[in-house]
């Protein structure tokens, strides 16, 4: 398998647009979508089902004024590599909380997205 | 008791030490200038007070000094005249044998112990000087009354001349002369202490009226430093105040900047998105680019309407409609907007106005309003009112328009109103009539 080449990919984010466009790209670049989800209770769901293979994620931070983290955490237990996209200046933060997670501050191009995606694979 | 005292020393000095720590330390640390000040006027107001009592008592001793005096006189001279009405009454009946002047001596001789009986009560305790020279005149008066007696009874029973025989021996008359003398000595004697008293009330109050106008003044002074350290605290806490209003000024700044740096990052992916997505599976750049630039400025009439707003979180749905259709068809009055006074969470607006913009976008090229007679109604309706939440049902009506051939359910457009509606947390279902397309958009509304 080389890249995202039939991996599953969970996609969490609000913004319409932005979350249909990096379907496109990641379906372009071989990926399976999971998701996409745009609300808390969605991706907290989806996050906590051991059913739902997920090998790579891709969080937006404030979803609808609530906080991702629920679901960050719920992946960081099954052992999940994800990586925050978000416009909040919180790098420092996010970084602190989730050493292992990487953070592309928004806009970020979607090629850039997948390259940063296939760094945590 | 005596191994008693050592432990007393000891509970006594831990309490003047404990004291000492509670009011001396505490007031130095605290330190407070206007402690300091209470502190002081209050000792100011208890030496003014002391100086006036000692004034007033001084004055008070003067003033009962006099009465002692003025009575003590009185019954000195009183006492001195009823001995010389006495011996005048006895003097007139040995001369004349008239009866009449027994009057006087009675009453003379009647009141002179008594009166000397009532100066020895009003000296009360007197110095053994004067007390001597009172017993002194009491004795002299008794000797006196006592050869008075004697003369007269003389005079009575015919001896006239063994009486005044008696009288010549003078006896009489030294005892009167050395009464009188004791007399006036007394009565220089309770002057002088008069005096005396006059003197120390003037001394205490010539001491006491400087101390009184030095402190008159220090609580003067007291006042307007009082007044002064008053008006620099409150000019003080004036400019806590405006540091604090400051602080939050400076906090709401931070935050705004925050928020727009947020929303400006958003919106640049919001952008991004749209430029890629619309250059997706376009291959005449021309059209691409016409797509790109009407969307993104059909997004920027959006957000407009969300700037002008006072509560920035809050746009009416109206006035975000109108911003958004006219440059479409709304100033000929072909599109017709009809509904209650909505108000949306600031976050509808890119859906929202990405929905409205595919629609009126879609009508002009190929629905509606591509021709002349065609017309657009949009109607919309709030079903449930009060806190939670409320639905929307949004209905966009062409009218007159062409016969439909062009059903774009495939498109890039189609999707944009799919994942839009669904971002709202609604649905968009379409239909295409005759003369034009029937759009109903639903989604719920978060009432605060």
């Amino acid at each position: 398998m080389e890249g995202l080449a039939q991996r599953r990919v969970f996609l969490v984010e609000d913004e319409m647009l932005l979350a249909l466009e990096i379907q496109y790209v990641l379906v372009e670049a071989g990926a399976q979508i999971v998701g996409p989800a745009s609300r808390l209770a969605d991706a907290l769901a989806i996050a906590s089902d051991p059913n739902e293979h997920i090998d790579v994620a891709i969080l937006d931070v404030d979803l609808h004024g609530q906080d991702v983290f629920p679901a960050a955490d719920a992946l960081q237990k099954r052992g999940v590599p994800f990586l925050f996209h978000t416009g909040h200046g919180t790098k420092a933060e996010l970084s602190r909380r989730y050493s292992d997670a990487s953070v592309c501050s928004k806009p970020t191009l979607a090629a850039d997205l997948v390259a940063a995606l296939e760094d945590l694979l | 008791m005596f191994v008693a005292a050592p432990d007393k020393l000891r509970s006594f000095r831990s309490a003047l030490a404990s004291w000492y720590r509670a009011t001396v330390v505490e007031l130095r640390s605290t330190c407070a200038p206007s402690r300091i000040l209470v502190i002081l006027l209050c000792g100011v107001l208890l030496e003014i007070g002391l100086a006036l009592f000692q004034t007033v008592s001084a004055e008070r001793r003067a003033r009962e000094q006099v009465e002692v005096t003025t009575e003590a006189l009185s019954l000195l001279r009183r006492s001195l005249l009823a001995g010389i009405d006495a011996e005048t009454g006895e003097r007139g009946f040995l001369l004349t044998g008239d009866p009449v002047f027994l009057e006087p001596y009675e009453y003379g001789s009647a009141a002179w112990l008594p009166l000397i009986t009532r100066l020895q009560v009003l000296e009360g305790t007197p110095s053994l000087e004067q007390g001597m020279a009172l017993a002194r005149l009491e004795q002299l008066a008794a000797i006196k009354l006592h050869m008075m007696a004697q003369t007269i009874d003389l005079a009575r029973s015919g001896n006239r001349d063994k009486a005044l025989g008696l009288l010549a021996e003078s006896a009489g008359k030294r005892a009167m002369d050395e009464y009188r003398a004791i007399s006036s000595a007394l009565e220089e004697q309770q002057a002088a202490k008069q005096q005396q008293a006059n003197d120390r009330a003037r001394a205490v109050e010539a001491r006491a009226v400087p101390i009184i106008f030095m402190l008159g003044g220090s609580i003067f002074g007291l006042i307007v430093v009082g007044l002064w350290l008053e008006r620099r605290t409150a000019r003080a806490r004036a400019a806590a105040r405006d540091a604090q209003q400051l602080r939050e000024a400076h906090d709401r700044y931070y935050l705004l900047t925050r928020e727009l740096n947020h929303r400006v990052k958003n919106l640049f992916s919001v952008i991004l998105s749209i430029v890629a997505l619309s250059g997706r599976g376009e291959t005449d750049a021309k059209r691409a680019v016409s797509n790109i630039s009407s969307r993104i400025y059909g997004l920027s009439l959006a957000h407009a309407v969300s700037q002008g707003q006072s509560q920035a979180e809050i746009v009416q749905l109206d006035e975000l409609l109108t911003a958004l259709l006219k440059p479409y068809a709304l100033v000929q009055g072909r599109i017709r907007l009809d509904g209650e006074p909505i108000e949306l969470p600031a976050k509808c607006v890119t859906p929202l106005g990405l929905i409205i913009h595919e629609l009126a976008t879609n009508a002009v090229k190929h629905g509606a309003l591509s021709v002349d007679c065609g017309k657009v109604e949009v109607r919309w309706t709030r079903f449930g009112h009060g806190p939670g939440c409320c639905k929307l049902e949004l209905i966009w009506k062409e009218y007159n328009g062409p016969a439909v051939i062009h059903r774009s359910e495939a498109g890039f457009g189609s999707t944009l109103i799919q994942q839009a509606s669904s971002q709202l947390n609604g649905r968009v279902e379409r239909e295409w009539f005759i003369d034009g397309l029937y759009a109903k958009l639903t989604f719920h509304l978060e009432t605060r």
